[in-house]
């Protein structure tokens, strides 16, 4: 695995199923960059899965060097929301 | 090893030698036995389901609410209630006193929808609703997330249904779809009868069940037979004008799951199964089994191909765990006890790699 740090954001959940972006972390705009900092200082909320129902929810994966950081919220700034597109 | 660090509820890590990247990874690798990967897939199971501590607290409530199979003739039909978002993302909404008079069409398409799919239920299964007591079915159309995005999803949030208008590029108004509203709408009857999780394959069950009935529906409003590939696309009315012209005709396609012209292509066969997936991905291979299951019997889907499922899927004795293979072990214990010859329902499982 490279120890280029990357990004994995994945919209899960609803009718639509997932949408993924995976990037270098170092390729984010600076308020995407900003954004996803603040997301990885706060805790994952209380389990998406556990809302009921298939309300959407996102995973958000960081990789490079040391351990995988993962966060599962309901919700991410617009600058991270808009980044998962449907491979058209 | 790296470990795999996440957050949940605020509490201190909870920490797993082996990620769930490296673990879907292992379970896909050539050469791996089948007990292996089926091990590593119950390991990932377990170590999702440590992390994700109120499951436990949403699998007790819906037990309270678990019943035996029911027949429930003398319920009355449901309350429908529908309500506009008005582009906001508060739910429910404003209410709309007279959804079938309503001036906007998407209300009145989704209203006399939603009724149709509670007949169907009650017609075709002898369901009176999402509980089977003939609970409120509650509707919140226009909504959105965000004022200034248009949202691009339909969603069960536990209560009611909920639903976009779509970008109109990569998707179209979501209740315009009979089997997006039949989808949702299963959500409610699965969470009221089964222990699913939300997640890993119980997840993809519980996302195939809803997939399963909406196309039914779909197929029987249409009258078309289960030989009819147009019958078995999830979300073909939803496409917009850029996805169509990208050539994607669907959002999964339950005749050929993979197929480069769903939005959303999933794998075909129980050797493919991504145990960290979405739970829309892994539903492509009971999907399949669903499909070929009713076009061997032929005729219509509605009738007893339906009603085996259904009766496999309600009653509350999957597990919250099931695999997909509990679910096929389920269907071949009602086939029985509905005097249904096996061999079909055997060869449908087994042709996506389903060992039964």
């Amino acid at each position: 695995m490279s120890d280029t740090p990357r990004v994995r954001i994945e919209r899960r959940g609803a009718l639509t199923g997932p949408k993924v972006a995976e990037l270098a972390i170092g390729d984010l705009h600076s308020d995407a960059k900003a954004a996803l900092d603040t997301v990885l200082a706060s805790p994952s909320a209380d389990a998406p899965v556990a809302q009921g129902g298939d309300r959407p929810w996102y995973r958000v994966t960081v990789t490079g060097k040391g351990a995988p950081e993962v966060r599962d919220v309901h919700e991410l700034p617009a600058s991270l929301r808009k980044l998962p597109q449907f491979d058209l | 090893m790296a470990q795999d660090c996440t957050h949940a509820h605020g509490r201190a890590h909870q920490c797993f030698i082996i990620s769930p990247d490296l673990l879907k990874k292992l379970s896909q690798a050539k050469g791996n036995s089948r007990a292996l990967k089926r091990t590593l897939q119950s390991t990932w199971l377990v170590t999702s389901n440590m992390r994700k501590g109120r499951e436990t607290a949403r699998l007790s409530a819906i037990s309270q609410k678990t019943s035996q199979f029911r027949r429930d003739i003398d319920s009355p039909p449901p309350e429908i209630f529908m309500y506009d978002c008005q582009k906001h993302h508060s739910i429910p909404g404003r209410p709309i006193a007279d959804p079938a008079k309503s001036t906007d069409a998407g209300v009145r398409i989704a209203y006399q929808t939603t009724k149709d799919v509670a007949k169907f239920y009650k017609d075709v299964l002898g369901r009176s609703s999402g509980d089977g007591r003939g609970i409120d079915l509650v509707s919140s159309m226009h909504y959105r997330e965000f004022e200034d995005e248009d949202y691009d999803n339909a969603f069960w949030d536990g209560r009611q249904m909920v639903y976009g208008d779509g970008d109109g590029q990569v998707f179209k108004e979501f209740y315009n779809s009979p089997d997006v509203i039949a989808h949702e709408l299963t959500h409610g009857v699965t969470q009221f009868e089964s222990h699913l999780a939300y997640e890993g394959e119980s997840g993809a069950l519980n996302e195939h069940i809803s997939d399963m009935v909406g196309a039914v529906f779909n197929q029987k409003v249409k009258g078309l037979t289960a030989d009819k590939p147009e019958g078995w696309l999830i979300g073909a009315a939803i496409m917009g004008a850029k996805s169509a012209a990208a050539g994607k005709t669907c959002l999964r396609d339950m005749a050929s799951p993979g197929n480069s012209h769903c939005l959303s292509p999933q794998p075909s066969t129980y050797n493919g199964l991504d145990p960290t997936a979405d739970v829309h991905i892994n539903s492509g291979i009971p999907n399949l089994a669903f499909c070929k299951f009713a076009q061997a019997i032929g005729g219509n889907s509605w009738e007893m191909p339906l009603n085996l499922w259904y009766r496999a899927s309600i009653g509350g004795h999957l597990k919250a765990n099931a695999t997909i293979l509990d679910f096929a072990n389920a269907t071949l214990a009602h086939a029985h006890a509905m005097a249904v010859d096996p061999a079909a329902l055997k060869s449908a499982w087994r042709a996506v790699a389903v060992p039964l």
